[in-house]
């Protein structure tokens, strides 16, 4: 018997057809969502920015906090930190597809803008590791500060900054020879780094001074310590955690932890225009790509708020597992 | 000539470890390490920011909650960690359909009541872990003391099980059973205020949702 075999043309065709499906399966997958990282709860919560609901949890590595995602939305990196591993997540499934090599006790970490490498802080042994995703392989590890912890890469790639959590100082650190070209001292106890889009300024919260530092990375000097005052809130009680600063550079949003407070913030006059209160120990913020939304999570409070960017409004409580520490959304 | 060496005590080494290790573990508890009385890991607020979970109307412009007494009894059944936080909407709306045109006045009074209410509550647990870190720092000086005189009792060539060393003993073994017990139960005790702070913070949401 002779097998039906179709003529050449309709196999190529059929073939295009299978993988433009594949390719829209793929990117499909993630687009529209949010990933938040469960610190106690030891796992993942995946949200439909759109809905605004919980489509599904799923169990990761132990102590998840930081979480970014591959610039092509294909994979999910997650710090586990207890487990001394990146793991790399199928935002589809929120399945481990495989361990990549940290360093010990990875607590935040940047990806390259082209989505290789990843630079990761190593807390413990106060070094950066350079890590190739692709390989999992190590490529380099800097000495930096006392306890790094705040990662950033220039919207170029060509500068990283690391902070230091003990030594109060944002690193800029060349990608190319992986040395150190510059140290710029900040407030006390420096905890992330946000470069703006066009790199012309770089954003460094403090957690224990109450700042936040404005940094010109062309002279790497600060240009303003932000301060934050709310009435009736102690100073102690307002400590600086996630920053984002919206793609035109002119707003940005700073978690306030304990405050239970994200300050919005001018970022060309660097006035405080607003505190909205979201959930309590409000810890890290991200952007839906259209900036229309920005998402929160409360770590004492085990939510996610969702606030309105336009209207300067919270609009929703999400409820997430327990103690939610970082929030990533797929890019488009 | 040969010299008797004193015969090896298990025990004495094995309790004298166990001393130490007790010891050195209350300290270690203890944080920030400025502040002895304070045995949690969470940092000691000495008590709730309004601000920190209430941005709707001023509480004292609504008057005087204790006054209102629909507004009272909701806050102090509100308040009350027996009432289970998926029934906290409900009792809410049940009292704003009554509530009549004063209904957000009279919520924000709610709210006053709780926050007041839970506040006390807090004052008082973050009393009794003063007191228990207080004891715990006692109790761990006095098992520093039992250790001492049990290995200087046993240390003497001529002690063997004496009543004194037994009894010494017992009550070493006692007091350090009542600190490990006590050791065990800090993690819940230091997430009592905490627990409380969270209760507080979802019912001024919900009512803040309401009132806007």
């Amino acid at each position: 018997m002779i097998a039906f075999r179709p003529p050449t043309s309709l196999r190529v065709l059929s073939a295009a057809l299978m993988g433009a499906v594949v390719l829209v399966a793929a990117e499909g997958a993630s687009a529209g969502m949010a990933y938040v990282s469960n610190e106690s709860g030891n796992s993942i919560t995946a949200i439909d920015t759109a809905t605004l609901t919980v489509t599904q949890t799923a169990k990761v590595g132990r102590r998840p906090r930081g979480i970014i995602m591959s610039p092509d939305g294909k994979v999910i990196y997650l710090c586990a930190s207890d487990d001394h591993s990146v793991q790399v997540i199928d935002p589809a499934t929120l399945k481990v597809l495989r361990k990549l090599k940290s360093g010990q006790d990875p607590e935040l970490f940047a990806l390259h803008p082209s989505g290789n490498p990843l630079y990761i802080a190593n807390e413990n042994d106060n070094q950066v590791t350079v890590l190739d995703v692709e390989k999992n392989k190590v490529v380099a590890q800097v000495p930096v500060g006392t306890e790094p912890e705040g990662m950033a890469v220039s919207p170029d790639g060509k500068i990283l900054v690391a902070t230091s959590e003990t030594t109060n100082m944002a690193h800029f650190i060349d990608t190319e020879t992986y040395k150190i070209v510059a140290n710029v001292l900040v407030g006390a106890r420096p905890r992330f780094a946000e470069f703006t889009r066009d790199g012309k300024k770089l954003f460094v919260s403090a957690e224990v001074g109450g700042t936040v530092s404005v940094i010109d990375p062309e002279t790497r000097k600060i240009i303003k310590k932000i301060e934050f005052k709310i009435p009736g809130v102690s100073k102690e009680t307002i400590q600086p955690v996630g920053v984002r600063v919206t793609r035109d550079g002119k707003t940005a949003f700073v978690a306030l932890g304990p405050a239970n407070r994200v300050a919005v913030v001018n970022a060309e006059t660097y006035a405080v225009e607003d505190y909205l209160l979201v959930g309590q120990r409000v810890w890290q913020l991200a952007f839906t790509p259209d900036e229309k939304q920005l998402f929160t999570t409360n770590g004492n409070s085990n939510d996610v708020s969702v606030i309105d960017v336009p209207a300067r409004k919270v609009v929703k409580s999400i409820k997430a597992g327990g103690a939610p520490w970082g929030v990533v959304v797929a890019p488009q | 000539m040969k010299t008797a060496s004193p015969r090896p005590n298990p025990f004495r080494r094995s309790a004298a470890l166990a001393v130490l290790a007790l010891v050195m573990a209350g300290p270690a508890l203890a944080q920030p390490k400025s502040d002895p009385e304070w045995p949690c890991p969470q940092r000691r607020t000495p008590d709730i920011s309004l601000a920190v979970v209430w941005t709707g109307p001023d509480l004292a412009s609504a008057g005087v909650w204790t006054d209102d007494l629909e507004a009272s009894t909701l806050a102090v059944k509100l308040a009350s960690r027996r009432t289970p936080l998926d029934q906290v909407d409900g009792l809410i709306d049940a009292f704003a359909k009554e509530a009549g045109p004063d209904v957000k006045v009279r919520l924000v009074r709610v709210f006053a009541g709780v926050y007041e209410i839970t506040s006390l509550e807090r004052a008082k647990v973050m009393d009794g872990i003063t007191r228990y870190a207080r004891g715990q720092n006692r109790l761990a000086e006095r098992l520093r003391d039992e250790g001492d005189a049990l290995s200087k009792a046993k240390d003497s060539p001529e002690a063997a099980d004496t009543r004194e060393t037994q009894e010494l003993e017992q009550k070493l073994n006692w007091d350090t059973r009542i600190f490990e017990e006590r050791a065990r139960s800090l993690i819940y005790v230091c997430e009592t205020p905490v627990l409380l702070e969270q209760r507080l913070f979802e019912i001024g949401r919900r009512i803040q949702d309401r009132v806007k």
